[in-house]
């Protein structure tokens, strides 16, 4: 479990998002590479509006028909909370696509920004929203 | 009778000044509940200062950071370089701020040691600047603060009462506060040593069980309200000089506290 990020760090990680395409914070690139983009579709084993972080846990199946095991880790349970989500959004059994960014490590686990849920919508799944960000910059740098 | 007009005179004249012995005492203006940025996010109050800092920043990083952004020399590099050199500049100061013992903290303290990841909630000093929201509560001359992050309570002492010769350490530490030219000021000692790992422009490795901590919020009138603390650490085994950070909130008197709390997982992950 210690691949897994504190509540701050994962914070701090939507941050990131404001700029892609810039250095990653030391702290984001310590665990991700905020850099790289990634999607996944799985079928879901489990799903928890847990702390320190929701997490859904998945099948990945391969080309070749191996099943790989994998774990996506959103924003904190009161934040998504607080966005709409309930937690019965997601059920064992369903067919969803996360879109995050890759681990640094080797371990089977990926950031989650937004996923695609069984029902066809999407829904933000980290903490941050990078809209709100580029929105204060645009705001900062035109002096307003 | 006329000792009678003369005292209510002289409590008239009393209520009418600022910063009366009567607004001295309320801590009325405080009680509620208040939200930082991340549960608040689409507040037109909200610079960008508030995003980097949305688990507390140091005063001096913060300060640099806006020096850095009003540069319009500067808007062309992607905000994580002008994060970067905020921290840097952090880094340096800490540095020469520090004793031995809180150099070696520094040195050895990083994200992957978080004991959060572990499940451990916050100590005191991460608490105060949370990024959740929390709530003051007055009954009597007790304040209670709430937290949302991990549940945490703390209790405030209004009474007068000094601090006891002997504190039994724990993490949130035993606290006394009062009401000081319109501000609430907390102090709390009995800490046990923590440690915190850099987050954003923190760059600060922990403490030591000799921490003294001073809270000074402050209100801004408007609409929201808006709360700003600062948090004066002071800690003679790991700084040369007190350390102050700063973090700001909106009043929310529409929102509850939600439960939270952590459960680590057992796994393969």
């Amino acid at each position: 479990m210690k691949a897994l990020l504190s509540k701050s760090l994962a914070l701090l990680m939507g941050a990131m998002l404001v700029n892609s395409s810039a250095n990653a914070h030391h702290s984001a690139a310590a665990f991700y590479q905020m850099e790289k983009e990634v999607t996944m579709s799985g079928k879901v084993t489990e799903f928890r509006m847990g702390n320190p972080h929701a997490r859904i846990y998945f099948d990945l199946t391969a080309a070749d028909g191996t099943v790989s095991k994998w774990m996506a880790e959103g924003g904190s349970r009161t934040v998504m909370l607080r966005r709409g989500w309930t937690g019965e959004e997601i059920k064992v059994g369903d067919a969803v696509t996360i879109h995050g960014n890759p681990s640094r490590s080797s371990e089977n686990i990926v950031h989650m920004i937004n996923v695609d849920l069984a029902d066809g919508t999407t829904k933000f799944a980290e903490d941050t929203d990078p809209t709100v960000i580029n929105k204060l910059l645009e705001k900062r740098r035109k002096r307003e | 009778m006329t000792a009678i007009k003369i005292t209510t005179l002289a409590l008239l004249s009393l209520t009418a000044l600022p910063g009366s012995v009567f607004a001295q005492t309320s801590t009325a203006d405080f009680e509620g509940v208040w939200s930082g940025y991340l549960t608040t996010q689409e507040h037109e109050v909200w610079q960008l200062e508030d995003f980097v800092c949305f688990v507390g920043c140091p005063k001096l990083a913060r300060e640099h950071l806006s020096k850095l952004l009003d540069n319009p020399a500067n808007d062309e590099r992607p905000l994580n370089d002008l994060i970067g050199e905020s921290r840097g500049y952090m880094t340096s100061y800490l540095k020469q701020n520090s004793t031995p013992a809180g150099l070696a903290l520094m040195a050895s303290n990083n994200e992957a040691n978080d004991t959060n990841i572990e499940c451990h909630p916050y100590d005191y000093a991460r608490s105060v600047t949370n990024p959740l929201p929390l709530k003051f509560e007055r009954q009597g001359d007790v304040l209670t603060i709430r937290y949302e992050e991990w549940n945490q309570v703390r209790t405030v002492y209004l009474d007068g009462r000094e601090f006891p010769k002997s504190i039994t350490p724990s993490s949130m530490g035993y606290s006394i506060g009062h009401i000081e030219n319109g501000a609430l000021v907390i102090e709390t000692r009995g800490l046990v040593a923590s440690t915190y790992p850099p987050i954003t422009i923190n760059v600060a490795g922990g403490h030591s069980e000799q921490l003294r901590g001073v809270e000074r919020y402050t209100l801004t009138p408007g609409a929201p309200t808006v709360m700003t603390v600062e948090l004066t650490l002071i800690d003679p085994v790991t700084l040369t000089e007190p350390y102050v950070y700063t973090k700001r909130w909106i009043a929310t008197p529409e929102v509850q506290l939600l439960t939270d709390g952590c459960r680590d997982i057992p796994g393969v992950f």
